[in-house]
């Protein structure tokens, strides 16, 4: 299976005062094209910052970060913005709807920088939404959602561009533990569905449980990659 | 990202904040009025400066008159025979006119011949201030007459005349001396249609008067003076074939003068004054009139305003005297530059403070926004784009108080221009004046500030990192 993500010897040190904070100290791994990998760990060892670096958010100290074969830590700020339009759908802790926009509007946002004409990309959100069981919802506002409404729609608009990889930070940080397992189903879902990469942060040992695989990182260093073998061969199978 | 979203997105986002907008288009608003209504006053004054000279003949007119060797001169220069004498003066005469009209820029040359004459109209009496013109310089004058009025006829046996609107003013009553300037009144003299006994030889007319108003009290030297008086001139009846347009009160370059055909007048004189020398014609020094009919004047027109220097040097190298319009219209020029740099100065630091409302309105609008660009640049909206969507707001901004101060200007400036009307007469034209290009300059002046003003504001927005904007909470 091909290589989509490919980290070797990933350090990012943050300098506070006189100390210095290694926040990865050292990471290498692969991701396989359509894996669903999560990273688990305890607050503050370094999970955000792994991802982050992976979505071309943050510059690494040291290491490479090669993403279909494109060396992500050499890119410039706009070319990383290119890279991610094209590529990379995210998903939020706290969704980071556009408070001005309704639901299907937040969707069809990543569309409208890609410059797609209105009526196409209204049509492609539509159908999204319609993924995430918010057919009803299209003309909401998103403070006239539920949180969990919020996050359906963060996933839609995560996955409108047809992007190969998904990144997710904590995506049911701030919903509760059913509305986490509803999310969690539909992000496993369409992600096996249509065969898309996903990584994904969480510190819930449970919610890992989705996961083909779930990297363990404790103070900036993955101590264990867990392997869920049939829950990975069922998806394929689907 | 298409112009159209970006222009979307901008749009919804000062509707956002539609006090805040409002507030800040208002400054712009001011500063662009400010800016329009000072300039229009400048140019209203350029204007109606411009329509003053066009009324004085324009700026392609050039006046030549003779240059008569100055009094000291001909005293001194008694050993001079009169050959010298002739010479040492210029003459505008029928060769010189044809002269000018062969030199280079010239359009037309016509001569001006300019007598003053007595009017008698019943128990009135007026002076005339009379023009002899050709009729293609009457023409060109572009006067205005009343209706039924029309420009002296050439080949017509009598002088008509064209009467200035304000001639009327001129006049006085013979018994009293008392006229419109004392009385307010004017006099009961309809020119259109009345006739006019005209006096061209105003010595001999008063001579002639002479005795009959002192003779009374002087008795003995009235007599005396009655019989070597010359005889009574010939009064010639004359009709108006024209009044210039405006009624009694309003003043043009052509209110006070009569005009009449110049050959005309020309053979009138030489009729009336037959054998003696013509009033403003020069004389030798034998008092013999000089060997060709001299005129007041040559009217010259050049066929471009940025030839009328050079043309006026090559003139006044021949040795005649040349006026002309530019170098009033140069030092007016100047001038009016500096009043409208003064008044645009004034109105573009209400612009600027406007710069300042903007870019402070833009600073608030992306702090509040940190959080949203910063999804947007993760979710992939490029830099370029966020640049231009709040440039495109700034912008905006400048053109809404661009078009409102526009409309506020022409509001303000037909204010302007009513108050000012009302008080003041004889001003022609408006005060304030906005030319299309104004409005064009300012609009686009308007829009620029703002995109100037939201430049850096734009900037930054763009350097925001968007790992900051979506970490926090
Ligand atoms: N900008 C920064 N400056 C200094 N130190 C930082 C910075 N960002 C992160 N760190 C440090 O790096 C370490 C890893 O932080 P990170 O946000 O990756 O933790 P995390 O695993 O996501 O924790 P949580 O589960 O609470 O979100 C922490 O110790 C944090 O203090
Ligand atoms: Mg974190």
């Amino acid at each position: 299976m091909k290589k989509i993500i490919s980290v070797k010897n990933l350090y990012k040190l943050y300098r506070v005062g006189d100390s210095c904070v290694r926040a990865l100290d050292g990471v290498s791994f692969d991701i396989r094209e359509g894996e669903f990998c999560a990273i688990v760990g305890t607050s503050g060892s370094g999970k955000s910052t792994l991802l982050n670096m992976l979505a071309g958010l943050e510059k690494p100290t040291k290491g490479e970060i090669v993403i279909d074969g494109c060396h992500i830590e050499k890119l410039k700020e706009d070319e990383l913005v290119r890279f991610r339009r094209e590529n990379v759908g995210f998903v939020f802790q706290s969704f980071h709807l556009i408070g001005t926009m309704n639901a299907v509007e937040n969707v069809a946002l990543p569309l409208t920088f890609r410059g797609e004409p209105r009526k196409q990309r209204m049509k492609k959100a539509e159908r999204i939404l319609e993924l995430v069981n918010l057919t009803k919802h299209r003309k909401h506002m998103p403070n006239q959602m539920s949180g969990g409404q919020q996050q359906r729609v963060g996933v839609a608009r995560a996955l409108v561009s047809d992007p190969k990889i998904i990144f997710a930070d904590e995506p049911t940080g701030n919903l509760d533990s059913h509305t986490s397992e509803d999310v969690m189903g539909l992000m496993q879902k369409v992600v096996r569905e249509q065969g898309r990469t996903l990584v994904m942060v969480t510190h819930d040992d449970h919610l890992a449980e989705y996961a083909d695989r779930v990297f363990h990182i404790i103070d900036g260093k993955i101590v264990k990659i867990e392997e869920k073998q049939k829950r990975k061969e069922g998806g394929h199978e689907s | 990202m298409r112009w159209s979203d970006l222009l979307r997105m901008s749009i919804s986002s000062l509707r956002r904040r539609k006090l805040r907008t409002f507030l800040t288009v208002l400054g712009v608003v001011i500063g662009t009025a400010s800016i329009v209504v000072m300039i229009s006053l400048g140019l209203g004054l350029q204007q109606s400066m411009y329509e003053e000279v066009e009324q004085n003949g324009g700026t392609t007119s050039l006046t030549v008159t003779g240059k008569t060797g100055d009094g000291m001169m001909m005293s001194y220069s008694y050993g001079t025979d009169g050959n010298m004498e002739e010479e040492s003066q210029k003459y505008i005469t029928d060769e010189v006119v044809e002269e000018l009209k062969g030199l280079k820029h010239v359009k037309s040359a016509n001569p001006v011949l300019n007598v003053s004459a007595l009017a008698l109209k019943g128990r009135y009496i007026g002076y005339l201030d009379l023009y002899g013109m050709t009729p293609e310089e009457l023409e060109a004058r572009n006067i205005e007459l009343e209706p039924g009025g029309r420009l002296p006829d050439p080949d017509s046996a009598e002088l008509e005349l064209v009467f200035g609107n304000a001639v009327l003013t001129n006049f006085y009553e013979e018994s009293t001396g008392r006229g419109y300037w004392e009385t307010g009144e004017m006099p009961d003299i309809d020119l259109k249609t009345d006739q006019l006994f005209l006096i061209l030889d105003q010595d001999a007319y008063y001579s002639a008067q002479e005795p009959v108003s002192s003779g009374p009290t002087e008795g003995g030297d009235g007599s005396g003076t009655e019989v070597s008086s010359p005889k009574a001139p010939k009064k010639y009846v004359v009709h108006a074939c024209g009044v210039v347009a405006g009624g009694m009160e309003a003043y043009n370059a052509n209110s006070y003068y009569v005009f009449c055909d110049i050959d005309k007048l020309r053979s009138f004189l030489q009729k009336e004054f037959r054998g003696r020398a013509i009033p403003g014609q020069p004389a030798t020094r034998s008092g013999k009139p000089y060997s060709q009919f001299v005129y007041s004047s040559a009217s010259v027109q050049a066929d471009d305003m940025e030839n009328v220097e050079e043309l006026a040097n090559t003139i006044r190298s021949m040795g005649y005297n040349v006026s002309t319009n530019i170098e009033y219209i140069n030092s007016m020029k100047k001038q009016f530059a500096m009043v409208q740099g003064v008044l645009g100065g004034i109105g573009a630091v209400s612009l600027f403070v406007a710069a300042i409302g903007i870019a402070n309105t833009m600073m608030m609008s992306i702090y509040e926004r940190t959080k949203e660009i910063g999804v947007m640049k993760v979710i992939g909206c490029s830099l370029r784009n966020i640049r231009e969507m709040f440039l495109l707001e700034a912008g905006f901004i400048g053109f809404m108080g661009g078009v409102a101060g526009n409309i506020l200007s022409f509001i303000m400036s037909a204010v302007i221009n009513i108050l000012v009307s009302g008080e003041s007469m004889g001003v022609g034209g408006s005060l304030s004046y906005i030319p299309l290009w104004l409005v064009l300059t300012s609009m686009g002046f308007a829009v620029l500030v703002g995109m100037a003003a939201g430049y850096f504001p734009a900037l930054r927005a763009m350097k925001l990192s968007p790992l900051a904007a979506i970490r926090n909470e």
